[in-house]
């Protein structure tokens, strides 16, 4: 069509036109954000998949075996090490510009995408800004002789007793953003938040037969907590030892437990005190074991300490950092 | 049946058994009647006996896969059982005491079997002390010289062969098989343990040993464990009556879990029950025949064992806790003395109705575990281990969480540096002034603190963070892909923006910030949208429904006009006369003959008829067959001029007899030729 713009514009003036356009702003800006793979990418780097342990732990000694470890996850780091990702191509001033440009942008929506990457299926996306992130590295023989440990945050302390099972929607619950074995041994753990309370749980297989196992040098005794037949409770405060048969590394002395127990109240109602192999089971359960980390003033029983202080930071920032704080 | 009671949400029933209202085996059910009258005797009316024969099957050599809803430990898995006792559980609630243990008088020397006492056992054996045998006939899956009474149901079974003395040292007491089987009653909604049983009522059979993992010099080795379900059927007096005096504590399984037993003093061991063994170890395992089977555990052993073919004792492991081995003396004492030791220690076989194997491993609990860890914040300083730790540098660590490095520099200075990870001892400051803006390389990341090192934590973290992108190619080419996108985004927007203003206008098309592909899309729906809604703006108003017609003039008299109206220079004359004239004159029209006739040259006009009507017959003969290929019209082939019409005509009999206007047409073409060329 050969038409000058101006002139048809003129025209369409004079004519008085009105013109309806389509509303397409929304589809368009989507376009040109940061793609979905690379976004997820991104994330998954933020909560630091694939980083190499030791710039994790940089000394042994920091991690010593059979230990946990508590921490705060530092934003700085986790952005360096993106932008360090995004860094990747920028040949000329141009590339950086653009990427300066959008950088804000794409810290946004990584803030956001991070959230809810552990989400629940049919849970509602979460939004808003990055919160803290808080987690734990456990380095122990648990992670690798129980596989599948169950761990629980939550964001106050729960009320609910010992033997409450806590479903994964309990208002308390925080979210994990990670739970993994980095290897045989270490367990890293991510919460969205900080906690007030964390629970280690050894895995439920079922119910579980045993006893007190003591270990001193190269051999073995063990005890056994005797439970009310009545109530199914181990209140009574009495032990029993448990025997052995000589020579045969392991094999009970079952009738000489039995009639332990039944000397220490473990026999169920009856004229005469002997356990029934009913009775025998009831005693020997064993209950998955549960450990408590939290604030051991709040007076909880066997509970260990958590995210507790143990220096003033403002201190130390200011006679160190105080330069250095933030880079040019 | 206990049925009174009903586990509440998370509890179970423990029963101490259920037994079945009938044994296994067979029976028959005998019915007799008398029948009675008056003046008659019952032997007069005799009524016959009826037999009815049952049988109550139960599992006796095999136990069926479906009936096993657990077992513990877990098949083939390694951990730290040595505090949990195993067990399996079976869904036949009954099932542990369906069987009559043995049918013999009661003496005192054996005394009678108590009631509802289980005919299973759970024994674990650890590798080497016993062998399990695959694939057995099943007459031979039990001692030699006992038979099973009744049927068994299996063809073959699997069997555990073990000595006399390892069942005393292994295999539960008469007094604690009831110990070790009970009925469990599960909560019916308990998915976890219910696993598609129907009534919540579960056997289960404990066993009386615990899998200790094993240790030499107080270093943890793992052991191999073989958990079987055996059948004690008829066998019940080989177990002991009650158990020998216990102990307080056990042993491990020995790394050098080897007898040291020579020829000499085992002959002494077996003929006079000489008690001189002073080993340790061969207080533990005394007889010969797991000398043999007790080598087998060396397997783990990552050393292999000094074998001496001599048969004396080493008077140097006596001393020790463990004794040297002396494998090769054992075997050939065994070879020596097999059939001694048979009378002495026979060798019992049991059928297995369920076998698994697993490891143990560690002997710590994860109660022991969890409550020895050291929590701390990461940068607690650990305590220093003076031996392990020897010779190191002390860490250097600064409550902050900084660690020093040794840090090389790029001048090739050796200096040292501070260095953090991404895991903080102290709360972090998350709010958006607190971020980092934008680095474009690790050096601007790079902080010299006051004490004039550097910290090198966020240099680092960048360039771990560029190493991993780069070792991602995906990555890589998505970065770059979406590089290019946002030029390509940005070159198309500045074009459409020198623009905006006009197609805004035109086709109401705000311009966004950026524009996406898809723009010209939408702006040619958006035009099309504008012109459909109002077309006269843009194409113009619509063609009138009416044409005019074209002016008549009347400009003469009636015969100006008419002469005009009939192409003739002039008609003369009275004007009624001439219309009534011209009404008269006839007029001549050609009939269509004529026309054709006209061309000039007959042959013409021949080939022409003829033309036309070939081609009108093929095009004629190929519709029809291919309309009505079914009538199975052979397709005429005009091959020559004269042959077309006699094909027409053989197809208008088969096909279509019906006289068409196209048939008129062509026989009236036909006859005016034929009158033409006369």
């Amino acid at each position: 069509m050969n038409i000058s713009a101006p002139l048809l514009l003129q025209t369409l003036q004079t004519t008085g036109m009105k013109l309806v356009g389509p509303n397409v702003g929304a589809e368009l800006e989507a376009a040109d954000l940061i793609p979905d793979e690379l976004r997820d990418w991104l994330v998954r780097l933020r909560l630091l998949h694939d980083v190499p342990f030791a710039y994790f732990v940089a000394d042994t000694e920091l991690l010593p075996a059979e230990s946990i470890r508590w921490f705060y996850v530092d934003r700085r780091w986790t952005d360096s090490l993106v932008q360090g990702a995004l860094s990747v191509g920028t040949v000329n001033t141009d590339d950086r510009l653009q990427l300066t440009d959008r950088y804000g942008e794409i810290r946004d929506a990584l803030d956001t995408a991070e959230r809810n990457v552990r989400r629940r299926e049919g849970d509602p996306m979460l939004a808003g800004g990055a919160g803290p992130i808080s987690g734990f590295i456990l380095r122990s023989r648990v992670v690798s002789g129980w596989p599948a440990l169950h761990v629980r945050a939550f964001k106050e302390e729960p009320t609910e007793g010992d033997g409450f099972d806590f479903p994964d929607n309990h208002p308390q619950r925080m979210r994990l953003l990670r739970l993994e074995r980095l290897a045989p041994a270490v367990l890293l753990c991510l919460f969205d938040g900080i906690p007030k309370e964390v629970h280690i749980q050894e895995p439920r297989q079922g119910v579980q037969f045993g006893v007190e196992q003591t270990v001193s040098g190269s051999t073995m005794s063990a005890t056994l907590p005797v439970r009310r037949p009545q109530t199914g409770v181990n209140d009574t405060g009495q032990f029993v030892d448990v025997h052995f048969r000589p020579g045969a590394p392991g094999v009970v002395d079952i009738q000489r437990l039995e009639r332990n127990l039944a000397a220490k109240g473990g026999a169920g109602p009856g004229p005469n005190p002997v356990l029934d192999s009913a009775e025998y089971a009831l005693q020997l359960i064993r209950f998955p074991y549960r450990r408590i980390y939290g604030d051991p003033d709040r007076l909880r029983p066997d509970t260990d300490v958590m995210l507790r202080p143990s220096v003033r930071y403002v201190t130390l920032a200011n006679a160190l950092f105080t330069a250095g704080v933030t880079p040019p | 049946m206990p049925a009174d009671q009903v586990p509440g949400n998370g509890e179970f029933l423990l029963y101490p058994n259920i037994p079945p209202m009938l044994f296994a085996g067979d029976y028959i059910l005998n019915a007799t009647q008398t029948v009675s009258a008056n003046g008659r005797t019952a032997a007069q009316q005799p009524v016959d006996e009826m037999d009815v024969h049952i049988s109550v099957r139960s599992p006796r050599l095999v136990l069926p896969p479906d009936q096993v809803l657990s077992t513990f430990p877990p098949a083939e898995s390694e951990g730290s059982y040595g505090s949990r006792l195993p067990q399996v559980v079976i869904r036949r609630r009954t099932l542990p005491w369906e069987r009559v243990l043995v049918n013999r008088p009661a003496t005192p020397a054996l005394p009678a079997i108590p009631v509802n006492t289980p005919w299973l056992a759970l024994v674990v054996i650890a590798e080497g002390e016993a062998t399990l045998l695959p694939n057995v006939p099943a007459a031979e899956t039990v001692t030699a010289g006992i038979t099973l009474n009744g049927a068994v149901d299996a063809d073959i079974g699997n069997c555990l062969e073990i000595r006399q003395s390892m069942v005393h040292r292994i295999f539960p007491t008469q007094k604690d098989v009831p110990l070790l089987a009970h009925a469990r009653h599960v909560d019916i909604n308990d998915t976890e343990l219910m696993m598609g049983d129907d009534d919540g009522f579960l056997g289960v059979v404990v066993a009386n040993r615990l899998p200790v993992s094993g240790r030499s010099d107080g270093v943890e080795i793992p052991v191999k464990y073989t958990a079987c379900l055996v059948n004690l059927e008829q066998q019940w007096d080989t177990l002991l009556p009650t158990a020998p005096p216990p102990v307080l504590i056990s042993e491990f399984v020995g790394r050098d879990l080897h007898v040291a037993l020579s020829t000499s003093s085992m002959d002494k061991h077996l003929m006079g029950g000489v008690t001189a063994q002073t080993s340790n170890t061969a207080r533990l395992f005394a007889p010969a025949p797991n000398t043999r089977l007790l080598a087998d555990v060396q397997r783990d052993v990552a050393t292999p064992v000094q074998t001496k073919t001599s048969g004396s004792f080493s008077a140097s492991a006596v001393g020790k806790g463990i004794a040297k081995s002396e494998v090769a003396g054992a075997f050939a004492s065994e070879k020596l003395h097999g059939g001694v030791l048979e009378r002495f220690d026979p060798t019992l076989r049991f059928p297995v109705l369920l076998s698994w194997k697993f490891t143990s491993n560690g002997t710590a609990t994860f109660k022991s575990l969890m409550r020895g860890l050291d929590s701390g914040l990461l940068g607690t300083k650990p305590k220093r281990d003076p031996v392990s730790d020897a010779g190191r540098l002390p860490l250097e660590l600064v409550d902050t969480g900084h660690v020093g490095i040794a840090q090389k520099t790029r001048r090739g200075d050796s200096v040292r540096a501070w260095y953090r990870g991404p895991f903080v001892p102290h709360p972090t400051d998350d709010s958006a002034s607190a971020r980092i803006p934008l680095a474009h390389a690790a050096d601007q990341l790079r902080v010299v603190i006051p004490d004039g090192r550097e910290d090198l934590s966020l240099a680092s973290a960048f360039e771990i963070g560029r190493l991993l992108a780069l070792a991602n190619p995906n990555m890589v080419a998505a970065l770059l892909r979406w590089r290019q996108l946002h030029y390509v985004t940005v070159r198309r927007t500045t074009i459409w923006q020198n623009n905006a203003l006009f197609l805004s206008a035109i086709t109401g098309y705000t311009m966004t910030k950026r524009v996406g592909g898809d723009a010209a899309t939408e702006l040619s729906r958006a035009m099309m949208r504008t012109v459909s809604a109002t077309p006269t703006q843009f194409l113009g108003g619509p063609r009138a429904l009416v044409d005019a017609g074209r002016p008549l003039p009347f400009d003469g008299d009636s015969n100006t006009l008419l002469a005009r109206a009939f192409g003739l220079p002039t008609l003369r004359g009275d004007p009624g006369t001439v219309l009534q004239t011209l009404q008269k004159t006839p007029v001549k029209v050609a009939p269509i003959t004529e026309r054709v006739g006209r061309v000039p040259g007959a042959a013409f006009a021949d080939l022409d008829r003829t033309v036309l009507t070939r081609s009108l017959d093929q095009r004629l003969e190929r519709l029809v067959t291919e309309s009505m290929p079914r009538l199975g019209v052979e397709a005429p082939v005009s091959k020559a001029k004269g042959k077309s019409k006699s094909g027409t005509k053989g197809r208008r009999k088969t096909a279509a007899p019906q006289h068409d206007a196209l048939d008129a047409i062509i026989e009236r073409l036909s006859r005016a030729s034929t009158r033409d060329d006369a």
